[in-house]
């Protein structure tokens, strides 16, 4: 359950800001795909047993963009709104470009974090392997690589072969943001070096059959991150919290379990 | 009424069965479709053209750029120009434009052009545009940042034109320590800009406010949004305290005349479904890229863009109707562009008579009958009062 949905202002720049929960605090970077209802049944389940805070990027939907360029800008963005909120030492869950702002926050803060959870993350450049230039995409193509089921009702309500009216500009939105960040290459080519600075319990979530960015990124992340551990989910995609939402939250209530 | 041939140099010899088996005309179009051996002709016989519309009187020769494409072979416009700088001896030359973003040194387009203006001594005119979205997978340039860079490379094109160097340039975009430009442009204060567009509200408020040409491109939209587009441009025009002159509208449209209306449309259409169909092949998401038009342009444009693609345009009876292009016999070109330059109030005619795979000798006829028996009396049309001086840099051909 969502319990607050309200607009903070950071420096200038108006950002919404979902939360939900109470206990341990738990910071969510969403991804640029599901727009609209960000909130999901994974939020709702962390919010048994954490303080859910789920702002949306400059840029999307409800949060003013301002002068927010570069992934650096992002990074201060995300600590100037921890320490707005006194947000200390939360979990931080990042999916698809949540991902990777996650992981530009954990090379550089991993003393400020609790733990780190990846959901199938950009952010990665990797020898030999590609992402999908996905903002080149029609519809069809954009489903193929998104989920494992395209066919499926939730790929064609995701991406609808015709844009919806009342989200279309939320949708737009999105990818904008997307594009800011991660146009044609979705990845920081100077990440890879610094994984090392990454001591945190790290959990690497993946959709087995992620379009986007393959599996092999993940193995990336878990080859750069020291006892990261990873987790490939079958019959999901790129999504794992909206393909395989029970699976997702069970792989994830492990982890946190596991970490007391 | 002023007169420019407009040429797009475009690829002639795709496969016949090119719609069906390709998604694309550009960016990912496959390479092993272009031949050299056929591009050297073809580039001679487009070049051949523009120096024809030269010595047919045309006041002036529009070339473009375009990149990893079929629809037109001048990645390069500059180059161009420059080839039929020296083969022609009164047209303008007008470059449609250098897409200015794609630019890491936006110097390089203003010496470039500053060159050409030399040699010519003061015949280049300077087209700047924000380009298609393709050019943007193309040269890998983030399109969120299409507009901010547009402005800045022109702000730093003219300062560098009309500068004493050297001078620094410090910018978001661009950043330089030295700023000289040598040669300098032979007309002062720099070659006139025109600023072709699509109907973007915010680019014509741009112009105007800058007292540019702005040309409306012949995009395949309906007669009456490309109209409104040139009202539209006349009221920010008002807005900024003036009246637009009639030749700093410019009406982009493809042209073909023949001896008879029905001979014109035999000799023409075929080709011209050869461009719709072929050349205009663009997946929406290689022609809308994320940022590359503010969002609520590209939220009318999306919709604008499902009502009026040729996919959706089955006859020729619908491309008449709607405006996109006059074909006919002299008497009926002359009275359909008289009627639409009185109705839109444009004083400049930017004409493109090679469209698709059309052969050479067609054109060729098309363009002299056209300059013998509809130019004439459009002339008279829409002409401007004389300018007693230039009022500023740009706003006067």
């Amino acid at each position: 359950m969502i319990s607050r949905d309200d607009t903070i202002t950071l420096h200038g720049r108006r950002v919404r800001l979902l939360r939900g929960g109470s206990g341990i605090p738990l910071l969510y970077l969403h991804d640029t795909f599901v727009v609209g209802a960000v909130w999901g049944t994974l939020h709702d389940r962390l919010a048994e047993h954490y303080e859910v805070f789920l702002p949306i990027h400059p840029g999307c939907d409800g949060s003013e963009v301002g002068d927010i360029d570069t992934m650096d800008d992002m990074v201060f963005h995300y600590l100037d709104l921890c320490q707005a909120l006194q947000i200390e030492h939360p979990v931080v869950i990042g999916a698809s470009l949540g991902g990777w702002v996650a992981a530009e926050l954990a090379v550089r803060y991993a003393p400020l974090l609790r733990s780190l959870i990846l959901l199938d993350a950009l952010g990665l450049r990797l020898e030999g392997v590609q992402s999908a230039d996905v903002l080149r995409l029609d519809p069809a193509q954009t489903r193929a690589a998104l989920f494992a089921a395209p066919a499926a009702p939730l790929a064609q309500q995701l991406v609808p072969d015709m844009p919806v009216q009342e989200s279309f500009a939320a949708y737009l939105q999105a990818r904008q943001t997307l594009a800011r960040f991660a146009w044609q290459f979705p990845d920081n080519p100077r990440l890879s070096r610094y994984l090392y600075r990454i001591t945190l319990p790290t959990l690497i979530l993946w959709g087995a059959q992620d379009g986007f960015v393959p599996p092999a990124f993940a193995q990336g992340y878990q080859a750069g991150i020291a006892g990261a551990r990873l987790t490939l989910l079958p019959q999901c995609g790129h999504l794992p919290h909206v393909e395989q939402p029970e699976a997702c939250v069970q792989a994830i209530a492990d982890f946190l379990h596991s970490q007391g | 009424m002023k007169f420019f041939c407009f040429h797009l140099m475009p690829w002639a010899h795709l496969p016949e069965d090119f719609a069906q088996r390709y998604d694309s005309a550009w960016v990912t179009c496959p390479n092993t479709l272009y031949d050299p051996a056929l591009g050297h002709p073809l580039y001679n016989q487009y070049l051949d053209e523009l120096e024809l519309a030269d010595q047919l009187g045309f006041e002036g020769l529009c070339v473009n750029e375009h990149h990893q494409n079929a629809y037109g072979n001048m990645p390069s416009p500059n180059i161009m120009a420059a080839c039929l700088a020296r083969r022609t001896n009164q047209a303008k030359l007008v470059i449609l434009g250098n897409v200015l973003p794609l630019y890491d040194h936006p110097q390089r387009v203003a010496e470039e052009l500053a060159m050409l203006d030399v040699i010519t001594q003061g015949r280049v005119i300077s087209g700047m545009v924000v380009g298609t979205g393709m050019e943007y997978f193309s040269y890998n340039i983030n399109p969120t940042h299409a507009r901010e860079r547009f402005h800045e490379a022109h702000d730093l094109i003219i300062r560098a034109w009309t500068s004493d160097g050297p001078i620094a340039w410090e910018g978001k975009h661009y950043r330089f320590r030295y700023i000289n430009l040598w040669p300098k442009p032979y007309q002062k204060p720099h070659p006139p800009i025109w600023i072709p567009g699509s109907g973007s509200p915010e680019t014509m408020q741009w112009v105007a406010k800058k007292r540019y040409t702005y040309m409306v491109l012949p995009t395949l939209a309906p007669f009456e949004i490309r109209r409104q587009s040139a009202e539209y441009f006349r009221t920010c025009c008002e807005r900024e305290g003036y009246t637009a002159r009639y030749d700093q509208i410019g009406w982009g449209i493809g042209v073909y005349v023949a001896e008879t209306d029905e001979q014109a449309r035999r000799e023409y259409e075929p080709h011209f479904w050869y461009y719709a169909r072929n050349l205009l092949r663009t997946p929406a998401p290689l022609s809308l890229p994320p940022g590359h038009t503010s969002l609520s342009t590209m939220m009318s444009m999306a919709e604008r863009r499902l009502k009026s693609r040729p996919g959706g345009l089955g006859t020729w009876e619908e491309i008449e109707k709607g405006g996109y292009v006059v074909v006919g016999s002299p008497e009926t070109v002359r009275q359909r562009l008289e009627t639409y330059a009185k109705q839109v109030g444009f004083g400049t005619l930017v004409a493109n008579f090679s469209v698709g795979n059309v052969p050479h000798e067609l054109t060729r006829k098309s363009m002299t009958l056209f300059a013998e028996e509809v130019m004439p009396q459009l002339r008279q049309v829409n002409v401007d009062a004389p300018t007693r001086a230039p009022v500023t840099a740009g706003g006067a051909l």
